[in-house]
């Protein structure tokens, strides 16, 4: 074996390759061929060197991208998987989303008295006829808007009527700045967005009215000979909700009769001749205050027949209840000339 | 799929029976096997993972027809090796840009700057001399003694006769061995 018959086997003697014969015979030749044991220590090293050479990595996302182009995913699965994909994440986002967007929706609305108004006018009923009388009207306050739901125009709904003087609902109500120079009950706030404020508002401003003042268009007459005929808040419902759409008219009246018994009693008689009646009565200091409703279309009469029983004197015209038919509630203050 | 020893019989089973998982599991195992010689044969990254996921998906089409005569290893380096010597023969072969699998080397953790150095300048010097063999021989040694294929594994993945492997191996070696002389002695 020569040199170069032995250096073109060292390969195979390093894999362990040879057949028995020649590997003896090339062991045989190196063992006297220094030359060809160095040749073969390189090659040794060689070999070793490739097998400590690091294993290549394939990239991150190799596997998803093979399997991405082994199994294509149709364009809407995979629209839908970014739509809605992973569930687990975009539903809690898509539903915090929405309850965020709502809470500034509301948020602006309620710091939003332009928006407020707007929603308000929208609804607006066909212009009643305006008569002298709507002067006694009062501007409407602002419809509860909680909840939100609930149309404006279902609470400012009125009953039909030939009444010239039904013009409360079909007023709109005025932005809260406007009302500084209006007449003293459009300056009450109109700070009825919540129904049970609204409600007090109604039960609490003839309450104030009542022992505090006397009513400001009184003619000269004394505190104890004076009768008030004022519109009262009802207590059913739908009269508070009324009573919130109209609040008290700024209406006032006062009989002064001989006999205080006497004329409570022609009252009486009158109230059931109209049709309407009594619904309470209390003692004032020397007054007779009497809680009367009769029906709106009976108003005149009403008015026309306390004339009889002594000296009224009215200013205004109380509100009306949108009741079937529509109703009046007034209280007559019965008082003595001194 | 077993390593290094003859397959799963019912793993082939579920890859020819079209098993989507299966051929996720095999894509797993065998990727870094598939893209390092892609790497090394082609010595650029995007080319090597191009013609790595290239191989994966002939052999997806063709899965039904594979019938375990050689491990699955075997067939997907045989794949592998045949695209490669393709690319690199064909005319519209993309210029190498030299560097990139340098980046891909990993420094050795637990030796000294020097000892890290050299080693360095020895896979440097290594990694030009592989990519510097003709393509024949490059693809018989990265199969032997990076791989670790016997020489019948090579002769049936390159359809060559094995004493064609034993030569091609040999001149393989010397010329690496001649190109890394200052490394050796």
């Amino acid at each position: 074996v020569t040199c170069r018959d032995a250096r073109e086997w060292l390969s195979d003697l390093l894999d362990d390759a040879l057949e028995p014969d020649r590997r003896r015979d090339v062991e045989a030749h190196l063992a006297g061929c220094a030359e060809c044991r160095v040749e073969l220590d390189r090659l040794r090293a060689t070999v070793t060197a490739l097998r400590e050479v690091e294993p290549a990595r394939a990239p991150a996302g190799f596997v998803d991208r093979v399997l991405q182009r082994a199994y294509p995913v149709p364009w809407y699965r995979r629209l839908g998987a970014r739509l809605f994909l992973p569930l687990s994440i975009k539903l809690p986002v898509e539903a915090a989303a929405i309850v965020v967007i709502a809470g500034l929706a509301m948020l602006v609305w309620e710091r939003s008295p332009e928006l407020r108004s707007a929603a308000r006018r929208e609804p607006v009923m066909p212009a009643a006829p305006s008569t002298a009388q709507t002067t006694t009207e009062t501007p409407a306050p602002p419809v509860s808007t909680s909840p939100p739901g609930r149309s404006p125009r279902a609470l400012l709904k009125q009953p039909p009527r030939s009444s010239p003087t039904t013009v409360v609902a079909e007023t709109p109500a005025p932005p809260r700045e406007s009302t500084g120079s209006g007449p003293p009950a459009s300056e009450r706030k109109p700070e009825t967005k919540l129904e049970a404020r609204a409600e007090r508002e109604a039960r609490e401003e003839p309450a104030l009215k009542l022992p505090a003042s006397p009513a400001p268009a009184a003619p000269a007459a004394g505190q104890s000979d004076r009768a008030e005929i004022r519109p009262r808040s009802a207590s059913s419902s739908v009269q508070r909700l009324t009573a919130k759409a109209a609040p008290p008219s700024e209406f006032a009246g006062r009989l002064i009769v001989r006999d205080r018994d006497v004329a409570a009693a022609a009252v009486g008689t009158l109230l059931t001749t109209l049709g309407g009646q009594e619904t309470g009565r209390r003692e004032d200091d020397a007054d007779t205050v009497l809680d009367v409703q009769i029906p709106e279309a009976r108003y005149d009469d009403l008015i026309r027949g306390l004339n009889r029983l002594g000296w009224l004197t009215t200013s205004g015209r109380p509100n009306v209840l949108p009741l079937d038919p529509p109703q009046m509630r007034l209280t007559i203050r019965l008082g003595v000339r001194p | 799929v077993q390593e290094d020893g003859a397959d799963n019989p019912a793993f082939v089973e579920r890859l020819r029976a079209g098993d989507a998982r299966a051929f996720e599991e095999l894509v797993t195992r065998h990727q870094h096997r598939v893209f390092g010689v892609a790497l090394r044969m082609l010595d650029n990254a995007a080319e090597a993972e191009e013609l790595a996921q290239e191989t994966f998906l002939r052999a997806h089409a063709s899965l039904a027809e594979f019938r375990g005569e050689a491990k699955l290893s075997t067939w997907l380096y045989a794949i592998v090796s045949r695209l490669c010597l393709n690319r690199l023969a064909s005319a519209d072969r993309r210029v190498a840009r030299p560097g990139d699998e340098v980046l891909l080397e990993v420094a050795d953790a637990g030796v000294g700057p020097q000892a890290n150095a050299e080693r360095g300048e020895l896979r440097a010097a290594l990694h030009r001399a592989i990519a510097d063999l003709p393509e024949e021989r490059r693809v018989v040694v990265i199969l032997r003694d990076l791989e670790g294929l016997a020489y019948d594994e090579i002769a049936r993945a390159l359809g060559l006769e094995p004493g064609t492997v034993r030569s091609r191996l040999h001149r393989a070696r010397m010329d690496l061995k001649d190109k890394l002389e200052r490394f050796l002695s």
